[in-house]
C-alpha cells in the first residue's frame, strides 16, 4: 500500500475512533446529564413549592381554629372554649389553694366548688352564689374534649408552619449544592459548542492535506469544548451561601456553648474554639 | 462512517444502575457507609475491546498493529493515572455531598427544635430546658463535624482529581488521533512526549502552563 494511502487510512481510523468513543461519548453523557438533571431541579422545585403551600395552608388553618374555637368571642362557639381555659386556670389555683380535691376532674372540680359556695355565708354575702354557681356550672357542661381536639391541633398545625418552611428551605439549599439546573444549562450550551466542532468532521472526499487538517481541527475543537466545560467545575459547586451562614452560626453557638460550661475560662480562648478558625 | 451510539451508556468507571427506581433528585444523594468501589476498576477501558473491533472494520492490519500499540502503551502511561484521579475524584464528591447533607439534615433539625421550643414556651415552659439542651447538642455536633471534615477539604481534592483525570482523558485521545504535539514526532520520541505530559498532568500542570510550572 502506497505511504499516502496508508496515511490517508491511519487518519480514517483515528477519526472513528475519536468519533465513537470521544465526541459521540461525551454528547451522550451531556445529553442525558442535562435531561436528567433538569428533571431533577423540577422534582425538587416542586417539592419546594410543595412545602410553601402546606406551610401557608398550615398557618391558615391554624389562624381559623384559633378565631373560630379558641379565642374569647370566636365565631363558633362563641369564646367557649376560651372561657373552658380560664375555668380551668381557676381550677388548678382552687387545686393548689386546697379548695377542691387534687385528683378531681375539672367538671368535678367545678361542680364541687359551686356548692362549696352555696353552702359558705361568706361566700355568699361577697357574690352572687346562684349565679355565680350557675356561670360554673355552664363552664363545667364545655366540651373539654373537643376544646382540647381543637388546641392540640391549632398547636399541631403551628409546628407544621413553622417546620415546613424549614424543610422547604432545605430543598432550596439542596439545589443549591448541586447546582441542576446549572449545570443542566452549562451540558446544553456544551453540545451546542460540541454540534460547532463536530460539524468541522473529515470528509471522504477530501485531498489528503485537507482531511488532515480538518481532523485536526475537529478533534482540537472538540478537546477545547471538553476542556472549556470542565473548566467551569469549580464555579458551579461552591457551598450554598445559606448552608455556610448555618455552619458559621452553629459553631459560634457551640463555642457559647462551651465558654458557658467551662467556669475556668470565663474569658473565653479565641484560639482555642471546638471548630476549625474561620 | 458516522457509528451509531443511540441508547449507549457513557463509558463510566463505577457507573451502575444504583437506586435506578428512585426520583432523579434521590438517585443524586450520596452513599454512606464505605465507598464502593473500595479501589479503582483495573478492568476499566476508555475504548470497549468489542466496539473497538467494530469501529475499526475495514482498516489494514498494519495501521490495526499501530493502533494497538498505541493503546498498549496509553494504558500503562494514561490510563494508570486516570483510573486513579477519576476514582478519588468520585470518592472525594462523595464525601463533600455526605458531609453537606449532614449539614443540611443538622439545620433542618435544629429549626424543628427551635421551633418546638416555641410552641412549648407558650404551653409547657417546663420543657424548655430540655430543648436549649438539645439545641447546644445540634451546635457541639456541628462543630464536631465541621472539626472533623475540615481536614483534608473534601471539595477541594474532588475538583483537583476531576480536572486531572479530564485532562487525563483528552491527552489520551490527543495521542491516538496524533494531533499536536504528536503529529510531527514518532517512534520513542512521542511516547516520551506522552509519557512525560501525563506524568506532569498527574502531577498539577497543565500542557501549556509546563513552562511556567503553574499548577492546578
Amino acid at each position: 500500500m502506497p505511504p499516502e494511502q496508508l496515511e490517508r487510512m491511519r487518519m480514517r481510523a483515528a477519526y472513528r475512533i475519536f468519533q465513537w468513543f470521544s465526541l459521540e461519548d461525551q454528547r451522550n453523557y451531556w445529553q442525558r446529564a442535562s435531561v436528567q438533571y433538569r428533571r431533577a431541579g423540577n422534582q425538587v422545585n416542586f417539592i419546594v413549592a410543595v412545602f410553601a403551600f402546606i406551610a401557608g395552608l398550615a398557618a391558615a388553618a391554624a389562624g381559623l381554629l384559633a378565631t373560630g374555637w379558641l379565642v374569647p368571642g370566636s365565631f363558633v362557639n362563641n369564646g367557649a372554649c376560651a372561657e373552658l381555659t380560664d375555668s380551668q386556670g381557676l381550677v388548678r389555683s382552687m387545686q393548689q389553694l386546697g379548695l377542691v380535691t387534687q385528683d378531681q376532674e375539672e367538671a368535678g372540680a367545678l361542680q364541687e366548688f359551686g356548692a362549696l359556695l352555696s353552702a359558705s355565708p361568706i361566700a355568699q354575702a361577697r357574690v352572687d352564689g346562684a349565679e355565680f354557681v350557675a356561670t360554673l356550672s355552664d363552664m363545667a357542661g364545655i366540651d373539654s374534649v373537643q376544646c382540647a381536639t381543637i388546641q392540640s391541633l391549632a398547636h399541631v398545625l403551628m409546628l407544621v408552619a413553622v417546620v415546613a418552611p424549614a424543610v422547604g428551605g432545605a430543598f432550596t439549599t439542596l439545589a443549591g449544592l448541586y447546582q441542576w439546573d446549572r449545570s443542566a444549562n452549562l451540558y446544553e450550551s456544551a453540545l451546542e459548542s460540541l454540534e460547532v466542532a463536530d460539524s468541522q468532521s473529515p470528509l471522504d472526499d477530501m485531498d489528503t492535506l485537507t482531511y488532515r487538517a480538518a481532523l485536526r481541527a475537529y478533534v482540537e475543537n472538540t478537546l477545547q469544548v471538553m476542556s472549556d466545560e470542565s473548566a467551569q467545575w469549580g464555579q458551579s459547586v461552591r457551598p450554598p451561601a445559606q448552608l455556610e451562614q448555618f455552619l458559621n452560626e452553629e459553631r459560634e453557638k457551640a463555642m457559647r456553648a462551651t465558654r458557658f460550661t467551662n467556669p475556668w475560662n470565663p474569658g473565653g480562648d479565641e484560639g482555642e474554639g471546638v471548630g476549625p478558625a474561620g | 462512517m458516522r457509528p451509531a451510539v443511540a441508547g449507549r451508556p457513557p463509558v463510566s468507571q463505577g457507573g451502575g444502575i444504583f437506586r435506578r427506581h428512585l426520583p432523579v433528585w434521590l438517585r443524586e444523594m450520596p452513599r454512606y457507609g464505605p465507598f464502593r468501589p473500595a479501589e479503582p476498576d483495573a478492568g476499566f477501558r476508555l475504548l470497549d475491546h468489542d466496539q473497538l473491533e467494530v469501529v475499526l472494520q475495514g482498516v489494514p492490519a498494519i495501521v490495526r498493529e499501530e493502533i494497538q500499540e498505541d493503546i498498549d502503551f496509553l494504558e500503562y502511561e494514561v490510563m494508570r493515572l486516570f483510573r486513579e484521579r477519576d476514582h478519588r475524584a468520585k470518592a472525594q464528591q462523595n464525601r463533600y455531598r455526605r458531609q453537606q447533607i449532614n449539614f443540611l439534615l443538622l439545620s433542618i433539625i435544629s429549626t424543628l427544635v427551635g421551633s418546638l421550643q416555641l410552641v412549648s414556651l407558650a404551653n409547657q415552659p417546663e420543657r424548655m430546658p430540655l430543648f436549649a439542651f438539645l439545641e447546644t447538642v445540634i451546635s457541639l455536633l456541628t462543630a464536631f463535624l465541621a472539626a472533623v471534615s475540615g481536614r483534608e477539604p473534601p471539595q477541594e481534592q474532588w475538583l483537583l482529581n476531576r480536572r486531572r483525570a479530564e485532562e487525563l482523558r483528552r491527552e489520551y485521545f490527543r495521542y491516538l488521533t496524533r494531533v499536536p504535539p504528536y503529529d510531527e514526532v514518532g517512534g520513542y520520541q512521542r511516547r516520551m512526549l506522552l509519557a512525560q505530559r501525563a506524568a506532569e498532568i498527574n502531577r498539577g500542570l497543565q500542557p501549556h502552563e509546563m513552562a511556567t510550572g503553574a499548577t492546578t
